[in-house]
């Protein structure tokens, strides 16, 4: 090691030229990030969001128009014919369920493998999966048929006696979207905890302040709360990202396990994962390049490089999606089943053959043109593919459902798919419906995640400038204390200081941050989060609930509970034989299992957070000091040490905070 | 900013959980008793045009049920007796009490009574009559003590799980053949009741299906 003596400034060092692009441009502070992202919220809606949300609000409208048209009526009302009978309602279920699988993927998987842009596009993308989601469950709700026997498809103890077949597909479909609505929703919650503190801390009308801190459950901002949350986050984020892939994959088995040449592959799963996080990122791009433009601020957090991503990203599952097709292809051709290669053929060259032309050239050839940077750097070229490759993806799920369905095994019942107008109806609905649902998040919402784009700032713009004049406040006579508070003006002073602290003996102290601060852990000495314990026990609790309820409605009674005659007890065990499969079909029964366990993991982390850092806490006597309760969500960092603490003496205490650099000490009171 | 909530709004959180938690039992318990056939169904029990007594009839004349429901052993319905049958008795007994007004009124008209259809089940199941009762399966098993009921009533749910109960475990409830219209026979219970109904599937090769197609045809 000797040999490596001289070394050249950190400018000069390969480090610097091999430095990231900075992700929020212009230096930006804290205390910005909070006006900007908020300042969509609180200041009036322009005009042109005015106009926007009417135009899609009345496109929105024509999905309660047409859904009461066929209930009351009939589904005969939709384009459905022999042998036609997945139409227009199942490919827009599954062209919304998969745009979904992009904002799960930024949020979960993205922050396993580090990638920091993720923390200024999560929100939206959040958001845009939730809405996404559920414009998907419209389409299954209401085909149906009789929308009000709906609860048939829910486990619950019933006078029927008649359990769900565990091990089709279609029920695996309603536990995964159930599931990844449920499990979304609330991830984007967690997620939006510390933001709507934000909203809470900014507005100045008392009802919106005790809405919103009902709303973020009475966040403080204290590193202790910070050290489960962050904990919990990954947590959820585990288990998402779980989702990312099964969704999609239960969705495709519902083609994949039928016989339909065309859809009997085992490539699905894996297709319809590339597709879906393909045609994801393209809803994103579509999103995100006008919500730059409308609000210019933003773009200094949404930046080229943001943009620059996602183009490799749909470059590289545009790719791969190309890849899948061609495989599809070969195949078929070296399969030799003549049904599969005469479904190919007629994919390509039969009357529906410009779909699959949309789809190869929309989906496959277009995005080649991100090779280039200029493509790749400029957001309206990058925004009209993006829209192009929705539409080939829409026209990939009609290749794949309705062409293949259209010409089957027997030719005499072969017949050309014709949607009708209730169809369209419902489709347009759904996309007017999408996207009035993302214009009303983005007024009510914070739409990016304030918190975590703080931790993308450079160093020197997360500091502060305070005065050190500290003013001199003596609490009220016969006014309880509760401590002793002090402000440092940075994370890296906040550090050294709670380490002093907690080096001096103190015990009853916390400290409070916009965001979580690496490194505070060690300073404070925390143990590790038991958050992760509970997510543990939660999600087994999940698959053992799972296991009960599929083993005891699929075998026979066991012999033991023969003294029992009638009653529930009775109704749980049915026996039968579906598809050919035993009692107990272990394979089968994965999705569902699987699901359960991610939905009580998910579950229990948010309740873990929550309960181990006892948040629902509407009265916090730090709140008393006004200060903290003005800036803890925004730029300030604190200190406080409680009166309780055996140490403390506010004399004594005063001066060990001034001498660790606080500022602005303050007695706060009770 | 001071606090948006006083200090006993700490208080709050928990008693809003408990809150909730006592709520969504209650919903839970409420939606389990009343929402099924047996609350909806059981008690069922209408005004007939004629306040015909089944325990005058059964247990104090000694009827047999298949006197009136004569069909109950060969037809897939059981059937409600005609004002012939009534009129056979009542042409001289009771002929000019006043509660059998529509009965002679029916005599002379020839349209027949307008009982008030108590057992119901829907259009999609099918259901015979015959099949149960030739298999030890006693009218007392669905409706009931009837030998003793003033007013018929509807005795048990119908529910599928119902169904089910006795299609899957017939030993509980089979009894021997020349029971089955014995309203009044006490079965034997427990272990007796289970051996002795082995004993009659094993003789009768009783073996009710729990296929869909058994009842939904």
């Amino acid at each position: 090691m000797a040999a490596v003596k001289e070394t050249v400034g950190r400018e000069g060092s390969g480090r610097a030229a091999l430095a990231r692009p900075a992700l929020v441009l212009n230096e930006r502070e804290a205390s910005w990030v909070n006006d900007a992202v908020c300042s969509v919220v609180e200041q009036p809606a322009p005009f042109w969001w005015w106009l926007a949300v009417i135009a899609f609000g009345l496109l929105a409208g024509a999905v309660p128009l047409v859904v009461v048209y066929f209930i009351s009526t009939g589904l005969g009302v939709w384009g459905l014919q022999s042998p036609v009978f997945w139409g227009i309602a199942i490919l827009n279920f599954v062209f919304w369920i998969e745009i979904g699988h992009a904002g799960t993927l930024i949020s979960a998987i993205l922050l396993f493998t580090r990638q920091r842009w993720r923390n200024s596009v999560n929100r939206a993308a959040e958001a845009m999966t939730i809405f996404a989601v559920l414009c998907a469950a419209v389409f299954p709700l209401f085909h149906i048929g009789r929308q009000w026997m709906f609860w048939y498809m829910v486990p619950v103890p019933e006078s029927y006696a008649v359990w769900q077949n565990f091990r089709g597909p279609l029920l695996w479909d309603e536990f995964a979207v159930g599931t990844y609505f449920t499990v979304s929703c609330l991830f984007w919650y967690f997620g939006l905890l510390p933001d709507i503190a934000s909203l809470r801390d900014r507005t100045t009308k008392l009802w919106k302040k005790r809405l919103y801190h009902v709303l973020c459950w009475g966040w403080t901002g204290s590193v202790r709360v910070w050290h489960h949350y962050e904990a919990g986050y990954l947590c959820i984020a585990g288990v998402v990202s779980v989702l990312v892939i099964s969704v999609a994959s239960v969705v495709s088995t519902d083609f994949a396990t039928t016989l339909v040449p065309g859809w009997h592959t085992t490539i699905f799963p894996p297709d319809f994962i590339t597709g879906a996080i393909f045609s994801g990122f393209a809803m994103i791009v579509t999103l995100l390049v006008p919500l730059r433009a409308a609000y210019p601020r933003l773009k200094d957090m949404i930046t080229p490089k943001h943009l620059d991503n996602m183009a490799k990203v749909l470059l590289a599952t545009g790719s791969l999606v190309g890849y899948s097709y061609l495989i599809e292809l070969f195949m078929a051709w070296y399969g030799a089943n003549p049904f599969e290669r005469y479904t190919f053929l007629n994919r390509i060259t039969g009357p529906d053959r410009f779909t699959y032309f949309a789809m190869f050239g929309f989906n496959v050839i277009l995005p080649q043109i991100f090779w280039f940077r200029r493509c790749r750097s400029h957001p309206w070229i990058l925004w009209t593919a993006s829209v192009l490759i929705n539409v080939g993806m829409w026209f990939e799920r009609y290749s794949i459902i309705v062409v293949s369905l259209e010409r089957d095994f027997l030719p005499s019942s072969w017949r050309h798919y014709l949607p009708t107008w209730v169809d369209w109806g419902l489709f347009f609905g759904s996309v007017g419906l999408f996207f009035f649902l993302f214009l009303l998040f983005l007024r009510v919402l914070p739409a990016l995640s304030i918190a975590e784009i703080k931790t993308l700032l450079g160093k020197p713009e997360r500091k502060r400038h305070l005065e050190t004049a500290t003013k001199e406040s003596a609490p009220n006579p016969g006014e309880q204390i509760y401590g002793l508070g002090a402000e440092f003006s940075s994370e890296e002073e906040l550090r050294q200081a709670s380490e002093e602290t907690r080096k001096k003996g103190y015990v009853w102290w916390d400290a409070y941050a916009p965001y979580p601060i690496h490194g505070m852990e060690r300073a404070m000495q925390l143990s590790k989060s038991r958050v992760s314990f509970f997510v543990l026990m939660g999600g087994l609790l999940g698959l053992v609930t799972g296991i009960a309820m599929v083993t005891a409605t699929s075998i026979p009674r066991p012999q033991f509970l023969e003294s029992f005659t009638t009653g529930q007890l009775q109704g749980l065990f049915y026996a039968t034989v579906v598809q050919g499969k035993p009692y107990f079909s272990l394979p089968a029964f994965v999705p569902v299992l699987l699901e359960l366990t991610i939905l009580f993991a998910a579950f229990t982390a948010f309740l873990a957070v929550v309960l181990l850092s006892r948040l629902p806490r509407p009265y916090h006597p730090v709140w008393n000091w006004g200060e903290l309760a003005r800036r803890a969500t925004n730029d300030g960092f604190f200190l406080v040490i409680e009166a309780r603490d055996p140490l403390f003496s506010p004399t004594e205490s005063r001066q060990f905070l001034e001498s660790l650099g606080g500022r602005q000490i303050t007695m706060i009171s009770r | 900013m001071a606090n948006l909530f006083g200090k006993a709004a700490n208080q709050l959180p928990p008693k809003i959980v408990v809150g909730i938690l006592i709520i969504g039992a209650l919903t839970v318990a409420g939606i389990a008793y009343y929402f099924t056939p047996k609350y909806t169904r059981v008690g069922y029990m209408p005004k007939q045009p004629i306040p015909f007594d089944h325990s005058l009839h059964v247990t104090g004349l000694g009827l047999d049920c298949r006197f009136c429901h004569s069909f109950v052993e060969k037809s897939g319905f059981s059937n409600i007796p005609t004002t012939q049958t009534c009129m056979s008795c009542h042409r001289m007994v009771k002929a000019d009490s006043p509660k059998l007004a529509a009965l002679r009124e029916s005599w002379e008209t020839g349209e027949p009574v307008r009982w008030v259809r108590v057992y119901q089940l829907p259009d999609y199941v099918y259901f015979d009559h015959s099949a149960h009762v030739n298999r030890g399966v006693s009218c007392f098993s669905c409706h009931g003590e009837v030998n003793l009921m003033r007013t018929v009533y509807h005795k048990t749910p119908l529910s599928m799980s119902w169904c089910l109960d006795c299609h899957r475990n017939p030993e509980y409830f089979l009894r021997p053949q020349e029971k089955v219209f014995d309203l009044g026979w006490q079965a034997p219970t427990g272990r007796q009741q289970i051996e002795m109904g082995k004993q009659l599937i094993e003789q009768g090769k009783i073996n009710p299906s729990d296929n869909c197609s058994a009842c939904h045809r």
